[in-house]
């Protein structure tokens, strides 16, 4: 997931809206133990992981100030009584009373500034870090290393001694109240609360981390009796003492599989209870009637891109860029690599996302060979040179884009080579301006709304975005969007953005993911939350059923 | 070895009768002579691709991804289409080539490795016999898998090999660094026998030199347990090239080879297209096992000993 | 003896010392070429702040100036690294920052179960099969045991256990559990994935399938040695006692020609490791093969020269014991 700092502006609208209710859960958690695949979890004291399987387990094990309603992806209060703010800029949030821990220590105002302080505290090095960027007294926590002069060693830069390491934008009113102040005002703000970042931390947790990394101190539904092991995974049951509404489901076990292994064998056999196809296997889970009755198919807001230079001179004219576009034969690609697996794109941003679907792309996004070949004809492409299209070799990522050349050399002509990189040096070259040719570009959204798929992809200006994209008009348009009062002015406002950026063709929309996971006969009530869905096979563990 | 003992031999003549035998027992065993019948074809393939097919393997239609072969051996794609929608029967013929390449080219740079060190070693003895045994110990440890892996994964390049030598280079190269060991031993080995024969201590009293002896008389020696082995090495290669690909870090597609085959063919294998990863493993299984087969016989025949 | 045991002891010694320090260099060099790994740290998917890289860097021993400048074999880091072997302390790893003691505490065990099913497999098979084939030498079973172990040798093990995980682990499963169900030792054999909760039953199978992997090697010894031992004097005398012909066979032939098959698996030994990589991977085992092939691939640099030492150091002992047993097993063998 990406950063989701910025303005994610009016989501706060609707977050003070719902209170999640303590009505009617069917069991007392004697549902049986529901199996789920996992992927690598980084950690599971909030704030340390980061990805998606650290995640999965952490939004399950804790319970934070809100939870993300999996229909509308909106963020609903959990842990909060309500959150409020005059000015967008002071936020009072107050936490419902008689909540506690696993271990008994109270969920209160302490145990969520512990926990936000411990995120922000720059010596700890945690991957979420900058999400605590917004509030007052961040920059304190992680000040600039000392002058170079005073370095030990001239490459290992060093922080003063006293660096603090509280927060003075956090202020516990009372035992349930908590107040943060924000560098600057933030709509958004509320909306971010349901990020592991932002969950609440209790004190025998950070009293002894690595305890509490192995057997997490929780305040949600699901504990675990015994320690998690990142290789083998683990067992979380349901807690008695539970608060919320109580799962209908007795537990969960996460089975681990690392890359290159997945849980289709395993589903088939009925060891584990929910798990996506392999793209080979897709089509065989597609003819299997019995299996079309537990299929959950959704439109997944992960959207796939081919990324264009525009640093680079060969691809300065606009037709060659349309001509790259209209020379993909999005269907057939998608045929190549697994039948649906993805809905072709005709804008930026995708149908599912508030603010998405537009078609803004329009036409270029068609497959039309013909004017592909003319408006390549015309372009002044060098003779014989071929288009190297650059990938990070991780996934299926080089079949994809060699399905994608493929398609373009069948259209116009032109050859492709296939430059693949490991993923940290293809993200470092990305970021420099290094590639010489179209690239990998996908992306995953933070929230529910078409400006993420505007601002920090294409934002900024030449030197900060990977498409050396520069418009002052787009730039002045997401200003003015992110400085709307209400939702739906913002939203219509980043929709003229996404029109501006069609007009340059910063990058060719390939297609938008697809969901699909199927589950064994024994679970009920599959939700699947669109936005924060792990990939390989995720549902919601607070509102499933088991039927033995 | 006892005839090549007499005090003043013809060592060549003795050697020549040596392959004449060899080559006359095998001649006369059937399983040899099929085997030697699927080499050939292969090489064959990997030499003149076109004579078996007149598709390109580069020309590939998404849309037309995975057709079944429904009309074997003709039609329009004779063995289906793979999952890129490239006629399969081009790919799995021009995708012999980096294979047999690959595997002659490993082969012949661990034995000239294997030889010359071998044979440094055997005949010297002392400090070069100690630093080669060394080397030998160390390469032996790490094991040709995760040496290769090792290199591989830790330099790969960047960027889509252009031809036929930088498809083969990497993996070729990590797996002749791992490879040449057996080779050494042996030659090590058949030097130190034979370096002590009469007739050799007589050419070196004859005034002969190193180099001499070392050309003329040792070497036709060491190089009949070398032979011996070549074969099944053949095989044994293109399996770890096909595991190098499975994992990833071996030809680089869209470049092919039979690995590449494999390594794509078993996840689609899965979904019921069983053609994709089946053709390739037949091919694969039969060649290593024609080069095995043929490898047994020769070592049979090479070395009356085990007969 | 006991001067060669001490000689081949030293040597097995001075072999690590240059494995280590080579893999050293070896990932040295990849960190000046490729580019820091502590980047890993932050996920990867962004830039981290210069100063907090560092700060990772220092953590885990990568802040030498020395990782800058491309072919300096770092030498300072390798002999702090040495000096932290040496008191025991592993290191941990950068993407986690798990103990790297703990994580071989994990894994080594599994790969040994797997090598254990494996071997079993490879030594009865190898044996009964050279056995048939010595009595019945140049008849038509010998050739056809020479021919099927050809057969089983040529087949890449990983195709056979990417074939078996694909299309026959799931229905023989679904197969065995309506008979005998789910939490019996039938119902989980064939299970398609390694099972944390049942370490020994599934790693069985992949056992099995990796118990191939020169089988006919082995069996070529096994009948070769036989074959030697059916014409030598003592079984003639055996024979002219009149002792009957099983005896001859288990007591006299079969127990004298275990010499070779125990440096055989010995040498078979480095090659079952390289199996174990691709093995490990397919059937989701997390066993020392697994986990080196992920470490490199991650430049988990502590964890990739922990790792291939640890198989360095088996290697060396096996084929130590390998030779101390068979100057043992055969009196005839002397060492200078």
């Amino acid at each position: 997931m990406a950063v989701a700092t910025g303005a994610a502006a009016a989501l706060a609208l609707s977050a003070c809206a719902g209170d999640e209710s303590d009505v009617g859960g069917d069991g007392e958690g004697d549902g049986g133990i529901f199996n789920m695949p996992i992927g690598e979890v980084r950690s599971l004291i909030p704030g340390g992981a980061g990805e998606s399987e650290g995640y999965r387990v952490i939004k399950n094990v804790y319970d934070g100030l809100v939870y993300y309603n999996a229909d509308t992806g909106e963020a609903e209060n959990l842990v909060a009584e309500e959150i409020t703010s005059e000015d967008n800029q002071t936020w009072t949030i107050t936490i419902k009373e008689g909540l506690t821990f696993h271990n008994g220590e109270p969920v209160d105002a302490e145990a969520f500034i512990r926990g936000w302080n411990r995120v922000a505290y720059a010596p700890n090095s945690l991957p979420l870090n900058y999400f605590m960027a917004t509030i007052e007294g961040y920059g304190a926590l992680n000040p600039d290393p000392l002058p170079e002069e005073e370095w030990a060693d001239p490459d290992v830069p060093e922080f003063p001694d006293d660096v603090p390491t509280e927060m003075s934008g956090l202020t516990a009113v009372d035992d349930h109240t908590l107040e943060v102040n924000l560098t600057s005002p933030f709509l958004g703000f509320p909306t971010m609360l349901g990020y592991e970042a932002f969950f609440p931390l209790a004190q025998e947790c950070l009293d002894d981390l690595e305890a509490c990394e192995a057997r997490p101190i929780g305040n949600g539904p699901f504990m675990f009796e015994e320690p998690y092991d990142v290789e083998s995974g683990g067992t979380a049951v349901t807690w008695d003492d539970y608060q919320g509404e109580m799962p209908s489901i007795g537990g969960v076990t996460w089975n681990v599989y690392l890359e290159g292994n997945d849980c289709w064998a395993d589903f088939e056999t009925g060891d584990i209870d929910i798990c996506r196809p392999t793209a080979a296997t897709y089509e065989s889970a597609q003819n299997d009637p019995e299996l079309q009755e537990r299929h959950i198919a959704m439109p997944d807001p992960s959207i796939t891109m081919l990324g264009l230079p525009l640093y680079d001179e060969k691809f300065q004219d606009i037709d060659l860029r349309h001509a790259l576009s209209m020379a993909i034969d999005r269907e057939g690609v998608l045929n190549v690599i697994g039948p649906e697996r993805g809905t072709p794109l005709d804008g930026w941003v995708p149908e599912s996302i508030l603010g998405g679907g537009q078609g803004a792309c329009g036409e270029y996004c068609e497959y039309n060979p013909d004017e592909a070949q003319r408006l390549f004809d015309a372009s002044d492409w060098p003779e014989g040179e071929k288009l190297r299209i650059w990938v990070n070799d991780s996934n299926d990522n080089v079949d994809i884009f060699r399905a994608i050349g493929d398609s373009i050399t069948e259209s116009i002509g032109l050859e492709y080579e296939l430059v693949t990189m490991e993923w940290t040096d293809y993200l470092a070259e990305r970021e420099a301006h290094g590639l010489d040719g179209p690239f990998r570009d996908g992306w995953g959204p933070d929230y529910n709304l078409n400006e993420n798929y505007l601002e920090p992809i294409y934002g900024g200006g030449f030197d900060k975005n990977d498409n050396g994209f520069e418009s002052e008009e787009y730039d002045a348009k997401i200003a003015e969007a992110t400085a709307a009062e209400t939702l739906d002015e913002a939203v219509a406002l980043y929709q003229e953005a996404e029109a501006i950026l069609a007009e340059t063709f910063p990058s060719v929309p390939l297609w938008a993911g697809k969901i699909n996971f199927y589950y064994t006969e024994r679970v009920q009530n599959a939700v699947v939350n669109p936005i924060y869905a792990a990939p390989g096979g995720d549902l919601e563990l607070r509102d499933v059923e088991l039927t033995e | 070895m006892s005839e090549l003992t007499a005090p003043k031999p013809e060592p060549d003549t003795a050697q020549s009768s040596l392959w004449k035998d060899a080559f006359r027992t095998m001649r006369r065993r059937p399983d040899v002579i099929i085997a030697s019948l699927i080499m050939l074809f292969v090489f064959t393939m990997a030499a003149f691709p076109t004579l078996f097919t007149d598709k390109s393997p580069t020309r590939c239609i998404g849309s037309d991804a995975r057709e079944r072969p429904d009309t074997w051996f003709t039609g329009e794609h004779p063995l289906g289409t793979d999952q890129f929608g490239c006629d399969f029967a081009a790919t799995l013929v021009h995708g012999t080539r980096p294979t047999i390449t690959l595997a002659l080219s490993v082969m012949i740079v661990a034995v000239l490795i294997g030889m010359v060190t071998g044979i440094l070693a055997g005949y010297y003895g002392g400090v070069i016999d100690a630093i080669i045994s060394r080397a030998v110990d160390v390469f032996i440890v790490v094991p040709l898998m995760l040496g290769a892996i090792l290199l591989l994964s830790l330099f790969r390049g960047r960027g889509a090999p252009d031809n036929l030598f930088e498809t083969v280079a990497p993996p070729a190269i990590a797996l002749a660094i791992f490879g040449w060991m057996e080779f050494t031993r042996y030659t090590r080995a058949a030097t130190i026998e034979t370096k002590n024969l009469d007739y050799v201590t007589a050419a070196r009293c004859l005034g002969a030199k190193d180099r001499r002896i070392m050309f003329k008389h040792i070497l036709p020696n060491a190089i009949i347990p070398v032979t011996a082995v070549i074969p099944t090495t053949l095989g044994s290669i293109i399996v770890a090239e096909s595991a190098l690909a499975v994992l990833g870090i071996g030809v680089q597609p869209p470049a092919t080879s039979w690995g590449v085959l494999l390594s794509n063919g078993t996840q689609w294998a899965a979904g019921g297209y069983i053609y994709l990863f089946g053709i390739p493993l037949l091919l694969l299984i039969l060649t290593v096992f024609s080069f095995a087969t043929f490898g047994d016989a020769l070592r049979d025949a090479l070395d009356p000993k085990l007969r | 003896m006991g001067r060669y045991v001490i000689r081949r002891l030293l040597q097995g010694l001075l072999t690590l010392g240059i494995v280590l320090f080579l893999l050293h260099y070896l990932m040295a060099l990849s960190v000046q070429i490729r580019g820091n790994p502590a980047i890993l740290f932050f996920g990867g998917d962004r830039t981290p702040p210069p100063a907090m890289l560092a700060q990772v860097e220092k953590l885990y021993g990568l802040d030498n100036a020395c990782y800058d400048r491309p072919g300096d074999p770092c030498l300072v880091p390798f002999v702090e690294r040495l000096q932290r072997y040496a008191s025991g302390d592993l290191g941990t790893t950068l993407n986690g920052n798990r103990d790297v003691g703990d994580l071989l505490a994990i894994y080594i065990p599994n790969t040994l179960r797997l090598f254990i099913f494996s071997t079993l497999t490879l030594v009865i098979v190898a044996m009964l099969l050279g056995t048939w084939a010595a009595r019945h030498r140049g008849g038509f079973i010998d050739h056809t045991v020479r021919g099927t172990t050809i057969l089983i040798d040529s087949v890449p093990v990983f195709l056979v256990l990417l074939a078996y995980v694909y299309l026959a682990a799931v229905p023989l499963t679904n197969w065995a559990r309506d008979i005998w169900g789910a939490d019996t030792f039938m119902g989980e054999v064939f299970s398609p994935s390694y099972d944390p909760d049942h370490p020994w039953t599934t790693i069985i199978i992949p056992g099995i399938i990796v118990g191939t992997v020169g089988l006919a090697t082995l069996t070529r010894l096994v009948r070769a040695s036989q074959l030697e031992n059916l014409g030598s004097d003592f079984v003639r005398t055996a024979k002219a006692k009149g002792l009957p012909n099983m005896r001859i066979t288990v007591v006299h032939v079969v127990r004298n020609s275990m010499i070779p098959v125990v440096t055989g698996v010995g040498y078979i030994f480095a090659f079952a490791l390289s199996g174990a990589v691709l093995t490990e991977g397919i059937m989701n085992i997390p066993g020392m093969g697994r986990m080196i092939f992920q470490a490199v691939q991650r430049q988990e640099v502590n964890l990739v020269i922990v790792g291939l030492t640890v198989t360095a150091v088996v290697v060396v002992i096996v084929t130590l014991i390998v030779d101390l047993l068979y100057a043992a097993l055969d009196p005839r063998i002397r060492y200078e």
